[in-house]
């Protein structure tokens, strides 16, 4: 998680609210202004650990408590199956060999981009159900309402950047920055030229990271 | 197999895109080479000012066509650009300020400009959201603004179908010389055939100037600018500080664009184009400062762009009879977006007929060789004697074949 910035114009809320302590996620990092009047006003920080590391350090602090072995790094996947995990005997038996090799499998294919006959049924299901076919009618930027067409048009007429897309369509550029849509037009861009999606450069990155308020901005 | 083209543009900016589009209309198999996007860099990230005030007199009969040009631009590119025409008022906050913008007004005036001073009344019957400290300003009502993206695509759009080819993600190598004139232009990935080369790359044309022997008193200048979140239509008219150290208009999207500069832009000029955090701010400050509704709008996006700057402040344009063949349209010096469809057309009169409707004279790239004080020899329209041994006048040539 990218950490947060604190500005003074939060610390001055607080500080109207009459409150002298503020809660803050970890890794927050606060400006000199914040900061200044964090020790003016002599108020208490107090940091908030994110919710899943700290249910995992607990698990953590238990197992060290039990005895010397640290607890191996495993995925999330892995740890809610609690008939691999929790047993701590050496030898595993067969059926719990033969799972952890579909595991495997199944993880493999993932990464590499096909799927397993189960997950197939499922998602050409739904894909049917809930993607139009016609691209004018997919609505790919939704901040900007830009169509699938209005990209593919775009690209046709010599335009191979996402940089360059965005500044024809305007897709991207809304209030999200492109958060939702730059992964689909890569895809798009990807498929119209023939390449991996993963060899497209992304656009260039514009701060802010989330919308700022100009007057929160003017005192940064 | 190497390529042939009538003309070599290198750059594909608005400028270059119109000069492309103005070629290829006359007939002309002309070739753009660029080195990331169409419009990539400056044309890419500027503010769309499209205005004729507190511009240097000499560009004056240049801007003014140029506004007249926009008028009907959507017309003929068919589509639209969102180009408005509703003035550019510049505010000024002190009896200072007002003095020296009264003292260029008169100026401008004189030249054939339509322009005046307005009081603090007559700024807010304009402008209702201006804030308290601003006492008056100057307002210019045939100024405006355009979407710089959509100029230059479509001028781009309207070069290829005209047939012009672009060639981008291609950068220029090396341009060759054979007795003194052009004769190729060489890329990363291709070889280009041809005895005109137009230098439209902005900021690189220093660089471009180099491969053939000249050099330009241009350098780089650092540009920060933002854009925030959309409104109801506030106000139409671009506007702007009195010393111009903040510029900004409402597009027809909604969202605010505001530019700035804080002084010490000219020098801290770094690759990769990084923000410094202490420009965003400072333009906020302004704004809010001038425009107190504003200050509660979220700001969504900032960038930087280079901006070509010369030594005195304006282009350089046309031929040099100390290498035939090479064109210059480069160096507008931050202020060229509103002059690209003008350009576009007196580039390509020049190629054409070795004349322009408009003198381009006072540009001319010889001002540098004796200081700046220096006129151009040549005051007929560049097609005076010793201009004519340079002169491609490709209208003849289109005869010959």
């Amino acid at each position: 998680m990218a950490p947060a910035f604190v500005f003074a114009e939060q610390v001055r809320k607080t500080i109207r609210a009459g409150k002298k302590k503020l809660a803050l996620p970890d890794g927050a990092r606060i400006s000199a202004a914040a900061m200044e009047l964090i020790k003016d006003h002599g108020i208490e920080i107090h940091y908030l650990s994110p919710k899943i590391p700290l249910v995992h350090a607990e698990q953590e602090a238990v197992a060290v408590a039990a005895g010397p072995r640290i607890a191996p790094k495993r995925s999330p996947q892995a740890r809610s199956e609690k008939t691999i995990d929790n047993e701590n005997t050496d030898q595993l038996s067969e059926e719990m060999v033969e799972e952890i090799v579909s595991r495997v499998i199944e993880r493999f294919y993932q990464l590499k981009g096909k799927k397993t006959d189960k997950a197939d049924n499922g998602s050409t299901q739904d894909e049917e159900r809930v993607v139009s076919k016609k691209d004018e009618d997919l609505v790919i930027c939704r901040c900007e309402e830009i169509t699938r067409e209005e990209i593919k048009e775009t690209i046709r007429n010599g335009f191979r950047t996402l940089n360059g897309i965005k500044r024809v369509t305007r897709a991207g550029m809304g209030l999200c920055q492109g958060q939702t849509c730059q992964r689909l037009i890569t895809q798009i861009l990807a498929e119209e030229l023939g390449v991996k999606a993963a060899e497209i450069e992304p656009t260039t990155a514009r701060g802010p990271v989330r919308p700022i308020r100009l007057a929160v901005f003017a005192n940064s | 197999m190497p390529d042939k083209a009538d003309a070599v543009i290198i750059g594909g900016g608005v400028m270059g895109c119109a000069i492309a589009y103005n070629l290829a209309k006359e007939g002309l198999n002309p070739v753009v080479i660029e080195k990331s996007d169409i419009g990539g860099e400056a044309s890419g990230s500027n503010g769309g000012g499209v205005r004729q005030s507190a511009r240097n007199l000499k560009e004056m009969p240049l801007a003014m066509e140029s506004i007249r040009i926009y008028g009907q631009l959507h017309e003929e590119l068919g589509m639209d650009v969102e180009y408005v025409r509703a003035g550019n008022m510049r505010l000024c906050t002190s009896e200072e300020e007002l003095a020296t913008m009264s003292q260029s007004v008169d100026n401008q005036k004189a030249v054939g400009l339509e322009l005046e001073m307005l009081d603090r009344k007559q700024v807010l019957e304009i402008n209702p959201y201006v804030g308290e400290k601003v006492i008056g300003a100057s307002f210019c009502p045939t100024d405006g603004h355009v979407n710089p993206f959509l100029t230059t695509y479509g001028f781009f759009k309207n070069a290829k179908a005209h047939g012009a080819r672009f060639y981008t993600h291609e950068t220029v190598k090396k341009i060759q010389l054979k007795k003194g004139r052009v004769t190729a232009v060489v890329t990363d990935k291709n070889r280009f055939e041809t005895d005109l080369v137009v230098n439209a790359a902005g900021i690189k044309g220093r660089d471009v100037a180099n491969m053939v022997g000249l050099d330009l008193a241009m350098r780089p200048i650092f540009s920060e600018a933002m854009i925030t979140e959309a409104l109801p239509p506030l106000f139409k008219q671009m506007v702007g500080h009195a010393k111009g150290l903040f510029y900004g208009r409402q597009t027809m999207h909604g969202s605010f664009f505001w530019g700035g500069f804080v002084g010490t832009e000219q020098f801290i000029y770094r690759d990769g184009k990084p923000l410094f955090h202490y420009i965003g701010p400072a333009i906020s400050r302004m704004v809010i400062d001038y425009f107190p509704v504003l200050k509660d709008l979220n700001v969504i996006r900032t960038w930087s762009g280079l901006i070509a700057g010369m030594s005195d402040g304006i282009p350089v344009l046309g031929v040099t009879e100390e290498v035939p063949g090479f064109i210059f349209a480069t160096g507008f010096s931050g202020h060229g977006f509103g002059l690209a469809p003008v350009i576009g057309r007196l580039i390509s009169q020049l190629i054409m007929d070795c004349q322009t409707q408009i003198s381009i004279s006072d540009f001319c790239y010889s001002r540098f060789h004796e200081g700046a004080d220096r006129e151009c020899a040549c005051k007929k329209n560049g097609a005076c004697t010793t201009l004519t041994a340079v002169c491609p006048n490709k209208r003849q040539w289109l005869k010959t074949i």
